[in-house]
């Protein structure tokens, strides 16, 4: 029996490697797959909080058959070190400045999820000229009292405690808003990636929270692509649209957390023609 | 302190390193990875290089293609030293790592400078033959309630000593964790290799070590017998983590072995 090198991995798909690179936060986790001389853009893919490139395990080979495709795990997860101090949206993004440099790449596609895609945004404000496009899953906006709710379920600490209960409330957020297709051991597959930030595991959250998209999608000149899954965010990601001068929505109802996972043809058959011909899906909006 | 990747013919493993002076490899247990010796680091590295190798399917290792033999382990263990310039080291390895310290021991002897092995001890092959057939029927399954972490979380917590905080524990149960949807088990090469026939092979000086909580350990006075040249000491309260809680007794242990 001949075991997949990821759970979901395909055939054909394109090997993974991971390395460490050297940034202004400490060491940067970082799994790469694809070839750095394909003439394609490179693609750089920034994950949700609390969880690591863990997520991008499956579209890594996907993406990675045409195009060097790079997911590094943020300061504070994953593998990579947390960062001297609590860190903004800017932290995260000067950060993967260092992780583009370091791997000589001269211009970047980027794909960002939740957290991520605000890391998305500030680094094509950071990086004009670097940056040529952006696919964004979910960029939620917040009211002041959406925002009280989300600090509340998860912009604080998650202390261990000695009956273990931390470990159900954690599990219950993420089987809460599982994806339509995701199992038991899908979740379990995130889980430890979820968890191990201990009183720190928050600290993504807190940057997400403190950065706003009013104020600063409008200043992205680059194209930029939302995808909007039927997840935890679908109805703060709608209100993005009066706010967008480049970029359109495309909505998938039938697919939710995990569809990278499950969907990874299906997507890039739309994400491809957009990165490397400007073309906009035919259903985005 | 750096971690990195080195390639070996079953994929990636990674380590990390710090320190000056000789090599000591640091080997952690079945089902752990190599932050068991996070806490060493500090303690160890004025005199000697550090390297922590999370062996096949551990941590953040490569998954192997198929389910992996003790001769696996040992040959990816022996190519990474290689690909980390590592020419000769001592070998300090908990659980199933101290068996695969000696396995490395018994295949490349003049690499080897010294062996520590702590909470390993010896069962026929009848034994470990009952014992592979016996854990298959206690794993527990994963539910949609997540109701088995928190059984999990109680097993472990049962098998720390009363150093382990909950911090630790936290550490120590997610290391766990990501071993936990492997395809295969990784205490079964370790049960299937054939212990006694690599330790009476040994040339190098052997340390013994034992947690006197340690449930997992029984017989590792007949394993004093069988290695030449090894001594044996028994720790007071340390149970299955103790690298996690009691680093300071543990490194004074190994600075004096490795110095003699």
């Amino acid at each position: 029996m001949t075991y997949p090198a990821t759970p979901h991995a395909k055939p054909g798909s394109a090997p993974i490697r991971r390395t460490y690179i050297d940034s202004r936060e400490g060491q940067i986790h970082l799994r790469m797959a694809g070839d750095p001389n394909s003439k394609k853009r490179p693609m750089i893919c920034f994950h949700l909080s609390p969880s690591s490139g863990i997520v991008y395990d499956t579209w890594l080979g996907e993406m990675g058959k045409d195009r060097l495709i790079v997911a590094p795990d943020t300061p504070g997860y994953g593998m990579s070190d947390f960062p001297s101090e609590q860190p903004t949206i800017a932290t995260f993004a000067k950060a993967m400045t260092d992780v583009i440099d370091a791997l000589n790449i001269k211009e970047a596609d980027v794909m960002g999820y939740h957290t991520g895609s605000k890391t998305c945004v500030e680094l094509a404000q950071q990086q004009p000229d670097r940056i040529k496009h952006l696919v964004l899953i979910s960029t939620p906006i917040y009211t002041a009292e959406d925002l009280v709710k989300q600090n509340d379920e998860m912009g604080s600490p998650d202390t261990p405690v000695a009956d273990g209960t931390h470990l159900l409330h954690s599990w219950a957020g993420l089987w809460r808003w599982r994806g339509p297709e995701h199992t038991p051991a899908d979740i379990m597959h995130a889980f430890p990636d979820h968890i191990k930030g201990g009183e720190r595991k928050h600290w993504g959250h807190a940057a997400a929270f403190s950065y706003t998209y009013p104020e600063n999608i409008p200043a992205v000149k680059q194209p930029i692509l939302i995808i909007n899954t039927n997840d935890d965010l679908v109805k703060y990601t709608r209100r993005i649209a009066p706010h967008l001068t480049n970029g359109k929505i495309i909505e998938l109802m039938d697919w939710g957390h995990g569809f990278l996972d499950y969907h990874p043809e299906e997507t890039s058959a739309f994400v491809r023609p957009f990165l490397d011909s400007d073309a906009w899906p035919d259903a985005a909006k | 302190m750096k971690r990195g990747y080195v390639d070996t013919d079953m994929g990636q493993l990674h380590y990390w390193t710090t320190g000056n002076g000789p090599n000591l490899i640091l080997l952690h247990q079945s089902t752990q990875t190599s932050d068991e010796y996070t806490d060493l680091a500090p303690l160890l590295s004025n005199s000697h290089t550090l390297w922590a190798i999370e062996w096949l399917g551990h941590g953040m290792s490569a998954n192997p293609p198929h389910e992996p033999t003790m001769g696996d382990y040992t040959r990816t263990v022996i190519q990474a030293m290689d690909g980390l310039g590592i020419d000769s080291a001592a070998l300090l390895g908990h659980h199933g790592g101290a068996s695969i310290a000696i396995d490395i021991a018994a295949a490349i002897p003049d690499r080897v400078t010294h062996i520590v092995a702590s909470g390993t001890g010896y069962r026929s092959q009848e034994a470990a033959a009952e014992m592979l057939k016996d854990r298959h029927t206690t794993e527990e399954a994963i539910t949609k309630d997540g109701a088995f972490l928190k059984k999990m979380w109680g097993i472990y917590a049962k098998l720390g000593g009363p150093d382990t905080s909950m911090d630790m524990m936290h550490r120590i149960f997610l290391n766990n964790m990501k071993e936990r949807l492997k395809p295969f088990d990784a205490h079964d090469p370790i049960l299937k290799w054939n212990k006694g026939e690599a330790c009476a092979n040994l040339k190098c000086p052997v340390l013994l070590i034992q947690g006197d909580l340690d449930s997992f350990v029984s017989g590792q006075e007949k394993l004093s017998d069988i290695i030449p040249n090894s001594t044996r000491t028994v720790m007071a309260d340390a149970g299955a983590f103790c690298f996690y809680e009691k680093p300071n007794e543990l490194a004074a242990l190994v600075e004096e072995f490795l110095e003699a």
